[in-house]
């Protein structure tokens, strides 16, 4: 957009000015919906979300401490429930962050429910091929699920990985170019500048085309 | 000029879930020749502010929202006459901006993506179906004069501004579009949703009926 065209749209906005009372208004609403303020029953609704999961992962918890002096088989039995109990009060966490802040970061919290995620189906699968050892009956078909899910697990954690990588590649191709092209403006503006100014009088080449010719 | 020629590093890294508009920003080099420099800065700080508030970058969509709400406010109110709805229209617009931005596959294509959303929810907004393109206009494409820019025919902003007022609605909003941005005829069709030929008779015949509306008024006066 050249400068012409650039002042144009302004004097065409400038024509149309808002009221302020609307544009105060709509800045405030903006600036809820930019924090993501929850509503007095929205966190309502988080906080007995927490509590919800609490409750089963106190539940897996407290098996997991009756457990304890059991076999080894049963042994892992309490290890799945120290893993669902953490994945659970994980999430509960976020959620009551929410409750406490009042303001939610969706994106952010969603990455970080996934990745509460991705670690329990992992330790889920590692679980499973420690436990395989356990159990020659079933010991193939319990190796094989636990490699499943680490092998899910894994896959997910490094696509997540590759495309955060490929995000910021983007990003920073793009400064480069922008960069590049700023540079290429200023050499233009300046190369037109040159042109429009005439050449000083002591200039070598002004000398020789502007010199009087002989008598 | 700098140019980008295939079998560049890219060539061995692996893409498998990048669209094609990723691909190409990515990988540069990769596919047809693409011409750095090529794009003036506008473009490209476009595309990086879209790229940032994709990644969830809350002071990117701060900018976002920033830059865009006077031409888009003007661009509503061009839909809209009631300035109430047209606040209402452009909050209900960045509501789904917000949602949306993360899905929006080329982030090349912010402006007309934008342009797109806002338009739709003032239709929706106002209960009414955006206006169909008459098969009029389309017979008419190959008699406009593409020579034309138009851009600068008009450089009383005042008198645009109160000519537009005057127009039909498919003539108000190709002509708002064409004054506040540079978007090409194929972009300020996927924002109309109308065949780009008919892109160029609507603004022909908006431009005719724009300055007919000026000299109407010059003459009242």
């Amino acid at each position: 957009m050249n400068e012409v065209k650039k002042r144009f749209v302004d004097q065409l906005l400038a024509a149309d000015p808002p009221s302020s009372e609307a544009r105060r208004r709509y800045e405030k609403e903006v600036h809820a919906m930019l924090e993501k303020t929850l509503t007095p029953r929205q966190r309502g609704i988080y906080l007995l979300g927490a509590v919800l999961l609490l409750l089963p992962a106190g539940y897996f918890a407290l098996l997991a401490v009756l457990t304890t002096n059991e076999a080894t088989l049963i042994k892992f039995v309490g290890a799945y429930a120290v893993a669902t109990a953490l994945a659970l009060a994980g999430v509960a966490l976020l959620l009551f962050w929410g409750y406490w802040k009042g303001v939610v970061a969706y994106r952010t919290s969603r990455r970080w429910a996934a990745g509460v995620g991705i670690v329990y189906v992992g330790l889920l699968g590692w679980l499973f091929l420690l436990m395989a050892q356990l159990m020659p009956d079933f010991q193939n078909d319990v190796r094989v699920l636990g490699f499943l899910l680490v092998v899910y697990a894994a896959v997910a954690w490094v696509r997540h990985r590759v495309a955060q990588s490929e995000m910021a590649m983007a990003e920073k191709l793009l400064e480069i170019e922008l960069h590049l092209a700023e540079m290429r403006e200023l050499f233009e503006t300046q190369g037109r500048t040159r042109e429009a100014s005439p050449a000083p009088p002591n200039a070598p080449g002004a000398t020789a085309t502007e010199a009087p010719p002989p008598a | 000029m700098i140019e980008c020629l295939p079998g560049g590093r890219g060539e061995q890294m692996w893409d498998g879930h990048l669209n094609r508009a990723d691909r190409a920003a990515v990988y540069p080099c990769r596919g047809p020749r693409r011409t750095l420099l090529a794009r003036d800065t506008k473009a490209v700080a476009r595309e990086l502010l879209a790229r940032r508030c994709q990644r969830g970058d809350r002071a990117a969509l701060a900018e976002l929202i920033h830059t865009w709400e006077r031409p888009l406010l003007y661009f509503i109110r061009r839909l809209v006459r009631d300035e109430a709805d047209a606040w209402d229209v452009l909050q209900q617009t960045w509501l789904r901006v917000l949602h949306g931005i993360g899905s929006l596959s080329d982030p090349r294509s912010l402006a007309p993506w934008l342009y797109r959303i806002a338009r739709n929810t003032a239709f929706s907004h106002l209960g009414a179906s955006p206006p169909a393109h008459e098969p009029l206009e389309h017979s008419a494409e190959a008699q406009v004069d593409e020579s034309t820019n138009g851009q600068m025919e008009f450089d009383n902003a005042e008198e645009v501004h109160r000519g537009l007022l005057r127009l039909s609605l498919p003539h108000r909003e190709v002509l708002t579009l064409h004054f506040l941005e540079d978007l090409s005829v194929e972009e300020v069709a996927s924002v109309l949703g109308i065949p780009p030929g008919t892109v160029k008779s609507r603004l022909h015949y908006a431009r005719l009926a724009l300055r007919k509306a000026i000299g109407g008024e010059a003459s009242h006066e």
